[in-house]
């Protein structure tokens, strides 16, 4: 197996779908949770079985064996930090839309690098419905912002201080959202507190970046 | 500069050098000349192992 789950495959609740052991199931998600810590290449994967543990059927064990099958021919993986790497923080965001079936919310990814070093990931279902692909890029922005803050605190106690620290997002409309504090029928709905970015961006605590979609 | 730092340690505290950091909280640690690898290679292998996927 070259990838941890298929490309095209999108897990619902197949509520006709044969019941399975559940303790099983649960077993087997917290042990690739675990596993977590150092393989961000699973992340996704594992957060959408693990959305199913309550009432898991055959098809997504299905999906859980084949991050087995995935590890079997990857056990070697891990995280490699280079001596003599820079202190450049860079932060990447990206969301998919309405990629869960369930409830038709969006997911953000967002990962940072301290020069070569990958020091944070997360994959996290959003917590609002986005109408559009701007809008959940944009809530992906604003939780990557959230932990560029923190790291910029945590490194503070190494007297090492951050201004404009880039966020690298492959969405124009999310940039120009963030620079443009106007208000239009398409944008008024976001939520409040997913427009702390625009006050960072003003702040000049992060930019916000255009980065290729391929490079992202 | 490190003895210096574990004598230190082992003056002021109760504790012991234990040589070089290979395991921590289940993760393996490569320390290289130029750099740190971590994995968790034989954690894998193991819940293969124990859900009978190898």
């Amino acid at each position: 197996m070259v990838t941890p789950m298929h490309p095209s495959s999108s897990l619902d609740r197949d509520e006709n779908g044969k019941s399975i052991s559940e303790k099983e199931y649960r077993g087997m998600i917290g042990s690739l949770l675990y596993l977590i810590a150092s393989r961000p290449d699973i992340v996704f994967a594992v957060g959408l079985c693990a959305r199913f543990q309550t009432c898991a059927k055959e098809s997504h064990l299905t999906a859980v064996k084949r991050i087995f099958r995935y590890l079997v021919g990857t056990t070697d993986l891990g995280l490699w930090y280079r001596k003599f790497s820079s202190f450049d923080l860079v932060a990447y965001c990206d969301a998919d839309y309405a990629g869960d079936k369930v409830e038709r919310k969006s997911t953000s990814g967002t990962c940072q690098f301290l020069g070569q070093a990958l020091i944070e990931w997360s994959c996290r279902k959003q917590n609002t419905i986005a109408l559009s692909t701007t809008e959940a890029e944009y809530v992906s922005t604003a939780s990557c912002c959230s932990q560029v803050l923190w790291i910029n605190n945590q490194m503070e106690d190494y007297s090492l201080r951050y201004t404009n620290v880039p966020i690298m997002c492959d969405n124009t409309s999310a940039i120009n959202l963030s620079k443009n504090p106007i208000q239009h029928s398409r944008s008024k709905h976001i939520e409040i507190k997913h427009h702390f970015i625009r006050d960072h961006v003003q702040k000049k605590n992060i930019a916000l970046n255009f980065v290729d979609t391929n490079t992202n | 500069m490190c003895e210096d730092f574990s004598n230190l340690m082992q003056s002021e505290f109760e504790m012991s050098m234990m040589g070089e950091l290979g395991f921590f909280l289940g993760l393996q640690i490569k320390q290289h000349p130029n750099g740190i690898f971590i994995s968790q290679e034989k954690y894998v292998k193991d819940i293969l192992k124990k859900y009978k996927m190898n």
